[in-house]
Formats: C-alpha cells, sequence, structure tokens
C-alpha cells in the first residue's frame, strides 16, 4: 500500500459564517501529483489555504506525515515542508527575481543554509530565472513569473508542493509548460497537490483527482477513469451525448 | 542581496566616515556653547533618528504609525522620573538606554494586539489613538507624573551644548547603522516583503506579527533614546510637550519628503525640513508655519519619490546618474537594482532599499 503524506479528514471550513467547505475528506499519496477540480467558488483554493494555515478549518482534522496540522501557525506549516504556489502568483513584484528566490527560504534556519544549494537546484530546473536575477519580478512574462513562483516555493525543499491554478492567464503554448514542469516536479520526487481549471490537462497528467463541487465532494477516482466517466464529462468538460 | 546603490562601496562608507569625522570637529571648531548652528545640528540628528525610526516600521515594513510620539514621551518620562526619584543622574547612559528599552518593550506590547488584529489605516488609528490614551494617563497621573505641569529637573546641571551635541550625533550614527544593518539582513527583506504582500509573505513562512513587532520595536526603542535626550535637554517635561503629535508626525513629514522605504530619505527629508523649519523661524517667524507648509506642498507635488529621488530615482535611473561622470558615485558595482540591465529591460516600478 503507498504512504499518505496528507490525509484531510471531514473538514468543515468557514468564511466568517459562510461555510465554503462541507465534511471533504481527501488524501495525497508520497510521491503522487493529486489533482482538486471544480468549478469557480467549489472550495479549491479554500482546501489550499485550509491546508496551509491561512483558514484553519472548523471541524475536522488534517494530518501531514501522521501529525496533525490543525492548529499550526503558516510559517510552521511550511517548516514542515509544505509550500504553497498561491492563485495569481502573488509574487514581490518590485522585488528583484533573487529577492523573491531568497523569501522562498525564509522560512527556517535549515532552509537558509542549504539556500545556496536551493538556488542552484532552482537554476538547473529554470536556467531562465538565472538570467535575471536582478530584475524585478514585475517585469517577467506571465509564465517567468509563474515558474518564479513555484521555484520561490521550491526554495524552503518542500516534500509537498501546492499549486493554486498554475495555468491561469498564461498562453496556450506556456501552459503546456506548466505541465511538463509538475510532471518534471513529481520526478524529482516532489509530492504535488494540484488545484485547476483546465480540467483535460490536469487529469492526463494527475494520478488521482477529486472532484468539487460547491464546497462537497462529488466525484473521486484515477485520472483515465474520470475522463472515461460519463457524468463527469457531461458536467466538467461539457461533452453531450 | 541587492544592495543600497548610493552611497555604497568602498567610496561610500569613506564618504560617511569621513562626513562623520567632520561633524565630530565641528563643535571644536565652531563655538559650541554659542554657534546656532551646532544647536542647529543637535536637532537635526534627534530628527534624522525619530524620522528614520518611522521609515523602518512604515516604509520597510509597511506599518502606518501614527503614534511615535508614546515613544518619544514614554523615553522622556522614564528619563526624568528615574533622575527625579534619584535613581539615575544627568545624561546617564543606563537611563537613556532604560528609556529606550522601555519605550520598546511598550511597542511590544501595544503592538501584540495593534498589529496583530488591524491592518493599514486601522492599525494607523489604533497607534494614534494609543498614544492619546497615553497622553491623558500622563496628565491625570498626579503625584506619580508630575500631572499637566510634568516633572521639573534640576536645570543648574546643565553642562553645555557640546555633549548634547556628541550624544546626539552618537544616536543618529548608532539608529543609521544600526538600521543599516538589519534592512541587508533577512529581517529586512522579510519586512519588505510583508510590506509588499502580507499573504505572500505568510505564505513563504515569514512570522508576520514577529516581523512587524520587531520593526515597531526597535524604531520604538530609537524614538525612545531621543525621548530620553530631549528630557535631559528641556529640564521640564509635560505631557503637552512630549506627548504632543507634532513627535507622531515631524518624522511621517520628514520621511515621505525625503523618500520613505528609501535609506538615505529620512536624512535628506530631516535636514532639509529642520533646515527650512530654523530658517523660516529666524529670517520671518511670523510666516514660519506658510513658508514650511509653502515647501512641504512643492516638494510633494515635484518630487512624488521624495527628495531622494533627485540622486536616484524611484522610476528609473536617478537623475545625476544619467550623467556620466557621478555614476561611480551610486555603487552600481553592487549585484545593482541600478544595472543598466534593468532599466533597459523597462523596470518601472524598481525599489531601492
Amino acid at each position: 500500500m503507498e504512504k499518505k503524506l496528507l490525509s484531510v479528514e471531514n473538514v468543515n471550513v468557514f468564511y466568517g459564517d459562510a461555510q465554503a467547505i462541507w465534511d471533504v475528506s481527501f488524501h495525497v499519496n508520497q510521491g503522487a501529483i493529486v489533482a482538486l477540480i471544480g468549478a469557480n467558488g467549489a472550495g479549491k483554493s479554500t482546501a489550499l489555504n485550509m491546508i496551509s494555515g491561512f483558514n484553519p478549518p472548523a471541524t475536522g482534522r488534517i494530518l501531514y506525515e501522521g501529525k496533525s496540522l490543525n492548529n499550526l501557525p503558516p510559517e510552521e506549516i511550511v517548516n514542515r515542508g509544505i509550500s504553497h504556489v498561491p492563485e495569481g502568483r502573488r509574487l514581490f513584484k518590485r522585488l528583484t527575481v533573487l529577492e523573491n528566490l531568497e523569501l522562498g527560504a525564509f522560512n527556517s534556519t535549515d532552509s537558509r543554509k542549504r539556500m545556496k544549494q536551493s538556488l542552484e537546484e532552482v537554476f538547473r530546473l529554470f536556467p531562465k530565472l538565472e538570467d535575471r536575477i536582478n530584475q524585478p519580478a514585475g517585469t517577467l512574462s506571465g509564465g517567468e513569473q509563474q515558474i518564479l513562483a513555484i521555484g520561490r516555493a521550491m526554495m524552503s525543499q518542500p516534500k509537498l508542493l501546492m499549486l493554486d491554478e498554475p495555468s491561469l492567464g498564461l498562453a496556450p503554448q506556456i501552459v503546456e509548460l506548466m505541465f511538463d514542469i509538475i510532471t518534471q516536479l513529481r520526478e524529482k520526487g516532489i509530492t504535488i497537490l494540484l488545484v485547476e481549471q483546465n480540467v483535460y490537462q490536469t487529469l492526463r497528467i494527475s494520478d488521482y483527482a477529486y472532484v468539487l463541487q460547491t464546497g462537497h465532494l462529488k466525484m473521486e477516482g484515477r485520472g483515465e477513469e474520470l475522463l472515461a466517466d460519463p457524468d463527469f464529462q457531461k458536467t466538467f468538460l461539457g461533452m453531450v451525448y | 542581496m541587492s544592495k543600497q546603490p548610493f552611497l555604497s562601496g568602498k567610496k561610500g562608507v569613506l564618504g560617511v566616515i569621513l562626513l562623520i569625522i567632520f561633524l565630530s570637529a565641528l563643535p571644536i571648531v565652531l563655538e559650541a556653547e554659542e554657534s546656532y548652528f551646532i544647536y542647529f545640528l543637535y536637532i537635526s540628528f534627534i530628527y534624522i533618528t525619530v524620522a528614520q525610526g518611522w521609515n523602518l516600521v512604515a516604509g520597510y515594513a509597511g506599518q502606518v504609525s501614527l503614534g511615535q510620539h508614546a515613544f518619544f514621551g514614554i523615553g522622556a518620562y522614564v528619563t526624568a522620573m528615574s533622575w527625579d526619584a534619584g535613581l539615575t543622574g544627568y545624561l546617564d547612559p543606563v537611563a537613556m538606554f532604560s528609556s529606550g528599552a522601555i519605550a520598546a518593550l511598550l511597542a511590544v506590547i501595544i503592538g501584540l494586539p495593534l498589529l496583530g488584529k488591524l491592518r493599514d489605516d486601522y492599525f494607523a488609528l489604533g497607534t494614534l489613538g494609543f498614544a492619546e490614551i497615553l497622553r491623558v494617563v500622563f496628565i491625570q497621573g498626579k503625584d506619580i507624573t508630575g500631572g499637566p505641569i510634568g516633572i521639573m529637573l534640576p536645570s543648574g546641571r546643565y553642562a553645555g551644548m557640546t555633549p548634547y551635541y556628541y550624544i546626539s550625533l552618537g544616536i543618529a550614527v548608532l539608529t543609521l547603522v544600526c538600521i543599516w544593518f538589519l534592512i541587508r539582513s533577512r529581517f529586512g527583506l522579510g519586512f519588505v516583503a510583508i510590506r509588499e504582500d502580507e499573504q505572500a509573505a505568510e505564505a513563504n513562512g515569514i512570522p508576520l506579527l514577529r516581523s512587524k513587532i520587531l520593526a515597531f520595536s526597535i524604531g520604538a526603542f530609537f524614538t525612545g533614546l531621543c525621548g530620553s535626550l530631549t528630557a535631559y535637554y528641556s529640564f521640564h517635561i509635560h505631557p503637552g510637550g512630549v506627548f504632543t503629535l507634532t513627535w507622531g508626525l515631524l518624522p511621517l513629514l520628514m520621511t515621505i519628503l525625503g523618500g520613505i522605504g528609501t535609506f538615505w530619505g529620512p536624512v535628506i527629508g530631516a535636514v532639509l525640513l529642520a533646515g527650512v523649519f530654523e530658517l523660516a523661524n529666524m529670517w520671518m517667524p511670523e510666516l514660519h508655519t506658510l513658508i514650511s507648509g509653502l515647501f512641504i506642498v512643492l516638494v510633494t507635488m515635484f518630487m512624488p519619490n521624495g527628495v531622494v529621488s533627485l540622486v536616484k530615482g524611484g522610476d528609473g535611473p536617478p537623475f545625476l546618474y544619467r550623467i556620466g561622470p557621478f555614476r561611480s558615485l551610486f555603487g552600481q558595482s553592487n549585484t545593482g537594482r541600478v544595472s543598466d540591465g534593468a532599466y533597459e529591460n523597462g523596470a518601472e516600478n524598481t525599489i531601492q532599499r
């Protein structure tokens, strides 16, 4: 049996009085690419924000490597090895590429010690970034910004990388590249929790996927299973028979 | 990590050291006790310190405090009360350090709820409210604080202008050196990250509250030091004098005028504004505020990034940088925000730390 890296058990999440996630459970196996898919407002980003500690669940448990993450502050969750690339990249646009990367290794003494090594690794993965280290992040193209955001998240040498809509607002060609990068990261042994609207591409590369709808878990299955499911095709791929 | 282009590198350090030596020699050359210029520099050093303290919190960490006068006042009162009680003496380093430390401690205590729960405008109003409450507390403090009349100190001990000049110079240099290194450390990078995007900073594992409180309390420490020296200088401390909003707004004005979020901005702004105040006050006291006000309006209109943008632009190559011979002044040898490449690539919004 595969080892569970992260498991989320029966969580309920609120924004103030409004409930955004209802009794959802899912898990991510070590070394897998797991996708959360669903329409706008389904609770995908909320789920990621919940895991990274921004908006902890009101009830339910989040277990990571067998330990609870429930009441930990975001910086501690980064220390445990979970890195979150937020939606819209959230780069420090007026800071340079290098400073953005340095900030990615901010979390612990450990990451700072490994800073040079992490930088080299990121540059090996994304050589383009190295040419632009002194350029303000805001001057990069959309694709490069997304790559920088991923690079920044990699600087803390995470075990679990959570990507929130990495293909958002990118040209189709760059979207392809983004999915290639995600596959490459997995090959490097990083577990990936992916939130995407680009359903077809996502299912193609992911090992397992959960389908959320207005805060409820609707379906789950392996990528190809879901793609072949008539119900799923009708709702998410717009195929009509 | 990127370095400050202006006055950095070997030349910059040498220039700063020469400037400090020059300033140290001034009281010997000029007649310290007679010279108005020495007083002007003394007050400028205090302004520089208070302004740089505010710049750290607001300019770098992005937390606009309108309550710096609370720390100035606390610094002054700790010094005055401890001397009055016979615990410390005249120009006592222990008293001065304690004044700064207690101001910093107060910043931690008040920062926990204010920085933890409030953001942006609400934080600003919270600090303003806190400082005003503190003023009222000291007015109502009866015998403990001396009430509205405050505390009279033995002015017979006045030792002349020279020690004040050197102490204020020392405090300003200490502040600038500390903050120079701080903003180049990872903490400084963390501050800027928080200012730029709080949520992204948090996602990268930057402890928000701890970082903000660090900036807030360091600013308070130096502001408290200035309050302490002012207590020794005026020999009479009262709530209307040291807890006045003036000490909350002056650093803000000077920093914005000079260039907020830049290292030299507050220094330039403080000296410039002190100069304008003093000159206007000397030559036409009846028009003093009018002239100072007009100056402030003009600078903010024509130099929205502060006077410091004259030497290095916030939105492009520094003005003087474009003139060849001046280039070496700006230390492009470092990792260089002011590298030509960055500008060619259309960096509209480069910031300098």
